[in-house]
C-alpha cells in the first residue's frame, strides 16, 4: 500500500519527464506492441481479403516451421547467421568505448570535437554507396588491392567468395558506426566526478591505471546494458548489406536468415512464411537478451535491466 | 503579486484571441463550405448539361456508326451501355509507378485525360498516388496483402502474384466486363495462345496485361542477342566477328596469342557486361538451352540441368582455362563492367544489355575504341536462340506487368473501359507520337518526331518532358500502356556499329538487326510459350524455378565453380551432385514441379 503511494508520488513528482515520455511510449505501443497481433498469420494461411483473423489456420499449424526446417538449406542459414552475427558482436562492440576512452583522453578541445564530428560522418553514408565502395575498394584494381600491392602481396579479387567477405562486412560496420557508437560512452564518461581523478593524481596514479579504475568502472552499467541489447540484435544482421555484398560466387556462404526471410517474403510474397521464420528468429533474440540479464544479474545485480 | 496578475491577464488575453479565431475559422469555414456548395451545385448543373450534350452527340455518333478506331469514336458510339453516374463526375483512386520522368501535368498526359473524358462521357476526378517504380515494385503485393486502401486501379508489375488476390475477391475479374471492352479483346486475339494467354483455367482475368504494339513485323530480340567486340581491334587485325562456335574460339586464341606477345594492349579476351548476368547467359542461347525454366518447344524443362547446358560450360570452361576470361566476370558490377569496356581490359562481351555498346562508346576515353555488335555466333545445334524477340502485330507482353481494378470501385464498368479504352489505336498514339504538328508529322505517310525532339541531346529525356511514353522514360496515362515499336525504335534505339557477313562493318538499331541477322529461325521456343494454367500455390512452386528462383541462383553459383574448375564439368559424379543440388531446393518435389506445369499447359 505504502509502495503503491510512493510510486504516484514519485510519478507526480517526476510529471514533466513523465510528460516527456509519454510520446516515445505512445509510439512503442502503437509500431512495436500493437502490430504484434500480426504474428499470428506465422500460422495462417493468410488471405488478405479475410484479414488476420478471418483467414483460416494452416493445417498444420505449424506447417511454415516443417518447411523452413525441411529446406536443404536451413542449418548452413542458421550457421551463417549466427557466424556473422556474434563475429559482429565480437568486434564491432568494443570499438566504441575504446574510441570514447580514448577522445576522453585527448587535451585539446577544439582538436576532440572536430576528431569527434568527422567519426560521425560515416554513419550517415548510404549502406548501397557504402557497398559500392567496397565492391570498388575489393577489385583487382582497388584500393584494398593497392595497399596489398604496395606490401608486395598478390592482387586479389577480394569480392570473389566469401574469403573477405567477413573483413569487409564486419570492417566497414566499425568504420560506419564507431563513432556514431562512442556518443553514448561519451556522454557516460562526462558524469564521473572530476574528484576521483584529483584524488588519483595525489595517489600518483598513471593513465592506464585511471582508465583501469575511474573510467571502467564509470561505464560499466552503460556497457553493459548497451551489451544485453547488442545480443539480442546478434541474429539480425545487415540484410541489405549482404544483399548488396552477395554475388554468384558467394551466395550460399552469405545466405542470412534476414536474407532469407526478405526473398521469400518481400520478393516472393510469402509473407506467413517470412514471418514464421522471422518469429523464429525473435524467440531466440528473446532467449538471448533474456539470458545475458540473467547472466549479468547473478555476476553484478546493479547493472541488469531488470 | 502584480506581475502574477499581469501573466494571468496575458494568459486570458491569448486564451480569449485563440477562441475568437477559432470561431472565425469555424464560420469561415463554413461559409466557404458553403460557397463550395453553392459551386458544387453550379458545377453539377454544368456537368449535367455537359454531359446531356456529351449524350446528344454520342447519340448523334452511334447514329453516324463510327469506326472503333475513328478519333471521334467514344464509348457509346462502341455500343458500351455504361450506366449513369451522379452529377456526371467518376471518381477514382489510381496508384501509379513513377520513372525517370513524372507524367504529371505533361502536355499528353492532359490529352489522355480529355480523350478519356470525351470517350466514356463524363468528367473524371482521379486522385493519383505516384511512387518511384523501385519502391512501387517491392512494395506492391504488401498493399495487396494488406487487404485495406486497396487503390480502384493500379499498375501491377507482378501479374502472375496477383491471382490469389483475385481469387479472394480483392479484385475485380474482368473477364465479367468483357461487354466493356472494345480494343484489348484485339490484343488478346493476336497473341500467341490466343485469348486463353491472359485467362486462368476459370475463364477469369484479374489484371489488363501490358500490350506492345509491333505495326512493321520486326522481330527484335530484347538483349543477349549478339556479341560485342572491339571492332577498332578486329579491323587494324584484319579479323571479323564470329559466324560459328569454331571461329569464335579461334579468335579467341588468336587475340589470347596478340596479347601475350604485346601487340595488343588488353588484360584478357572476354569481359562480362555486369556481375547481375552470369557469363554463360550470352551462350545458353548458342547452346538451345536457357539458365532458368523455360519451354522448349515441346515442354517445360529447367535448362541448367540440361545435357545442352553441361555442353555449354564445358566450353565456357575451356575458354576460361585458356585464360581469355576476366576473372572478375562474376564480381564486377556495370559500373566496373563499364570500365573495363572503356579502358581496355577485354575485347569481346557475350552479355550484353541492347543498347550497352552504344553508351559504352560515348563513355569512351580515347578516339580509338569503337565497340560493335555481331550476332551470335552459331553452334552444333544450328542458329543461335535470341531472347525476348517481339511478336507481330498487337501483342501481350510476358513480363507480367500490367493494371489491375479493385473489386470495390464504385463503377467497375467505367474502370474497364477507360483501361480497355487505353489499348486503342488512338491511344497507343497520342501517348507514344503525341500530337501530329506538335510532337510528330507524317513525311510519306510514315510518322517522324519533330526536329526539337529528334535533335535534341537526349531525344529520350526531350520526349518525356512531353508525356510521351515511347522511350519508357516516361509512363504517360495509367502505365502500362502498348508502346509502339516503331515510335520507340526512333527514340530509344541509337544506331550502333554492326557486323554481318554480307554487309561487312555498318551501323544499325539493336532491335532492327537483331531481326534481320538472326531470321526466323532464331526465334527461341521460351519466347512463344504455351498457355500454362496454374494455381496460386502452384504459380509460387514455378516462381522456385523461375528467373531470380532458389534453384536459378543455386544454379548459377554451382555453374560458376564448374567454369572456374573448382568442380570437373567433365566428371559424371559431379554433374549428377549438381542436379540433386539443384532439385532438392524447391520446396515441394522438383520433378513434380515440372510435372504439373507440363500437365497444366494448353497445347
Amino acid at each position: 500500500m505504502n509502495g503503491k503511494k510512493n510510486f504516484w508520488k514519485t510519478l507526480a513528482r517526476q510529471k514533466t519527464l513523465c510528460f516527456m515520455a509519454l510520446l516515445p511510449v505512445l509510439m512503442i505501443i502503437v509500431f512495436k506492441y500493437v502490430p504484434m497481433y500480426g504474428i499470428l498469420i506465422a500460422f495462417k494461411n493468410y488471405k488478405a481479403a479475410k484479414g488476420i483473423w478471418g483467414s483460416p489456420w494452416l493445417n498444420p499449424v505449424l506447417k511454415n516451421y516443417h518447411t523452413f526446417f525441411k529446406n536443404v538449406n536451413c542449418i548452413q542459414i542458421i550457421w551463417n547467421t549466427l557466424k556473422i552475427g556474434v563475429l559482429t558482436l565480437v568486434f564491432t562492440f568494443p570499438m566504441p568505448i575504446i574510441f570514447a576512452i580514448l577522445l576522453n583522453e585527448l587535451k585539446g578541445k577544439i582538436y576532440k570535437r572536430i576528431v569527434q564530428t568527422i567519426s560521425y560522418i560515416p554513419h550517415f553514408i548510404s549502406i548501397v554507396v557504402v557497398c559500392s565502395m567496397l565492391n570498388g575498394f575489393g577489385s583487382t584494381s582497388g584500393f584494398f588491392n593497392d595497399i596489398r600491392a604496395f606490401f608486395g602481396a598478390a592482387r586479389v579479387d577480394m569480392n570473389n567468395g566469401s574469403t573477405y567477405f567477413l573483413p569487409m562486412y564486419i570492417g566497414s560496420a566499425i568504420w560506419q558506426g564507431v563513432g556514431w557508437g562512442s556518443i553514448i560512452y561519451l556522454s557516460a564518461l562526462s558524469n564521473v566526478d572530476v574528484s576521483l581523478y584529483d584524488v588519483a593524481n595525489i595517489d600518483g596514479a598513471n593513465r592506464w591505471q585511471k582508465i583501469k579504475h575511474i573510467v571502467f568502472p564509470s561505464i560499466l552499467p552503460t556497457t553493459t546494458i548497451m551489451l544485453i541489447m547488442n545480443v539480442g540484435n546478434v541474429l539480425n544482421s545487415d540484410y541489405t548489406k549482404i544483399l548488396l555484398m552477395q554475388n554468384s560466387t558467394n551466395m550460399s556462404d552469405l545466405e542470412t536468415i534476414a536474407t532469407f526471410v526478405y526473398r521469400q517474403g518481400i520478393v516472393e510474397g510469402k509473407f506467413s512464411y517470412a514471418t514464421a521464420v522471422n518469429l523464429f528468429v525473435s524467440v531466440i533474440c528473446f532467449i538471448l537478451v533474456f539470458g545475458a540479464n540473467m547472466i549479468t544479474r547473478k555476476i553484478n545485480p546493479e547493472n541488469s535491466m531488470w | 503579486m502584480k506581475k502574477k496578475v499581469l501573466e494571468k491577464l496575458a494568459a486570458l488575453c491569448l486564451i480569449g484571441t485563440m477562441i475568437v479565431g477559432v470561431v472565425g475559422c469555424g464560420q469561415t469555414e463554413t461559409s466557404s463550405s458553403i460557397n463550395d456548395e453553392a459551386e458544387k451545385e453550379v458545377n453539377t448543373s454544368a456537368q449535367t448539361e455537359a454531359s446531356e450534350s456529351k449524350s446528344t452527340e454520342q447519340e448523334a455518333n452511334s447514329e453516324a456508326t463510327v469506326d472503333k478506331n475513328d478519333p471521334n469514336a467514344t464509348a457509346m458510339t462502341n455500343g458500351l451501355n455504361l450506366p449513369e453516374i451522379d452529377g456526371g463526375v467518376l471518381k477514382l483512386n489510381v496508384s501509379i509507378p513513377e520513372f525517370n520522368i513524372s507524367s504529371e501535368g505533361t502536355m499528353i498526359q492532359q490529352e489522355w485525360e480529355k480523350k478519356m473524358e470525351a470517350y466514356l462521357g463524363v468528367d473524371l476526378d482521379i486522385t493519383w498516388t505516384r511512387t518511384p517504380y523501385a519502391d512501387y515494385r517491392e512494395n506492391e503485393l504488401l498493399v495487396l496483402q494488406a487487404g485495406t486502401n486497396i487503390p480502384d486501379i493500379a499498375t501491377t508489375t507482378k501479374g502472375s502474384s496477383i491471382v490469389e488476390y483475385g481469387e479472394d475477391g480483392t479484385l475485380l475479374n474482368l473477364s465479367d466486363y468483357m461487354d466493356y471492352m472494345v480494343y484489348y479483346p484485339d490484343y488478346l486475339e493476336q497473341t500467341n495462345g490466343g485469348p486463353n494467354y491472359a485467362k486462368n483455367e476459370d475463364g477469369s482475368m484479374y489484371y489488363f496485361i501490358d500490350g506492345f504494339y509491333n505495326p512493321d513485323d520486326i522481330m527484335g530480340a530484347q538483349s543477349f542477342t549478339a556479341f560485342a567486340y572491339r571492332f577498332d581491334i578486329l579491323r587494324d587485325m584484319g579479323w571479323t566477328p564470329a559466324t560459328t562456335l569454331d571461329e569464335f574460339t579461334k579468335l579467341c586464341e588468336d587475340m589470347k596469342a596478340k596479347i601475350d606477345d604485346g601487340t595488343l594492349d588488353l588484360d584478357y579476351v572476354i569481359i562480362n557486361n555486369t556481375k547481375d548476368y552470369s557469363i554463360y547467359r550470352g551462350f545458353v542461347g548458342i547452346f538451345h538451352t536457357w539458365d532458368c525454366l523455360y519451354y522448349n518447344g515441346s515442354e517445360w524443362v529447367f535448362g541448367p540441368i540440361e545435357d545442352n547446358f553441361r555442353d555449354m560450360l564445358k566450353y565456357i570452361n575451356g575458354l576460361y582455362k585458356a585464360g581469355y576470361i576476366d576473372p572478375e566476370f562474376a564480381t564486377a558490377d556495370f559500373n566496373q563492367g563499364t570500365v573495363k569496356a572503356t579502358t581496355g581490359v577485354g575485347a569481346i562481351c557475350p552479355t550484353l544489355w541492347a543498347g550497352s555498346v552504344a553508351s559504352w562508346n560515348s563513355a569512351r576515353t580515347d578516339d580509338k575504341t569503337e565497340w560493335g555488335l555481331a550476332y551470335l555466333p552459331a553452334g552444333d545445334y544450328g542458329t543461335a536462340w535470341k531472347w525476348g524477340s517481339r511478336q507481330a502485330g498487337k501483342s501481350l507482353n510476358a513480363n507480367a506487368s500490367g493494371i489491375y481494378i479493385s473489386a470495390d470501385v464504385e463503377y467497375p464498368e467505367y474502370a474497364v473501359a477507360l483501361i480497355d479504352y487505353q489499348y486503342s489505336d488512338q491511344i497507343v498514339e497520342l501517348l507514344n507520337w503525341g500530337i501530329e504538328g506538335q510532337t510528330y508529322n507524317v513525311v510519306d505517310g510514315e510518322k517522324v518526331f519533330v526536329d526539337e525532339i529528334m535533335n535534341a541531346e537526349n531525344p529520350a529525356n526531350t520526349s518525356g518532358e512531353y508525356g510521351l511514353m515511347a522511350s519508357s522514360v516516361c509512363r504517360t496515362g495509367i502505365p502500362f500502356v502498348p508502346i509502339d515499336f516503331n515510335a520507340m525504335l526512333d527514340l530509344a534505339s541509337l544506331p550502333e556499329p554492326w557486323w554481318n557477313e554480307s554487309n561487312g562493318f555498318y551501323e544499325g538499331k539493336y532491335w532492327v538487326e537483331s531481326s534481320v541477322n538472326g531470321g526466323d529461325d532464331s526465334v527461341s521456343p521460351y519466347d512463344r510459350a504455351p498457355v500454362t494454367y496454374l494455381s496460386a500455390e502452384e504459380q509460387t512452386d514455378k516462381s522456385q524455378l523461375s528467373y531470380g528462383g532458389v534453384c536459378e541462383s543455386r544454379a548459377k553459383e554451382l555453374a560458376h565453380k564448374f567454369i572456374v574448375g573448382e568442380l570437373d564439368i567433365n566428371d559424371d559424379a559431379a554433374w549428377e551432385s549438381y542436379i540433386a543440388d539443384i532439385k532438392s531446393q524447391t520446396d515441394n518435389d522438383f520433378d513434380s514441379i515440372l510435372e504439373t506445369l507440363n500437365a497444366r499447359t494448353v497445347k
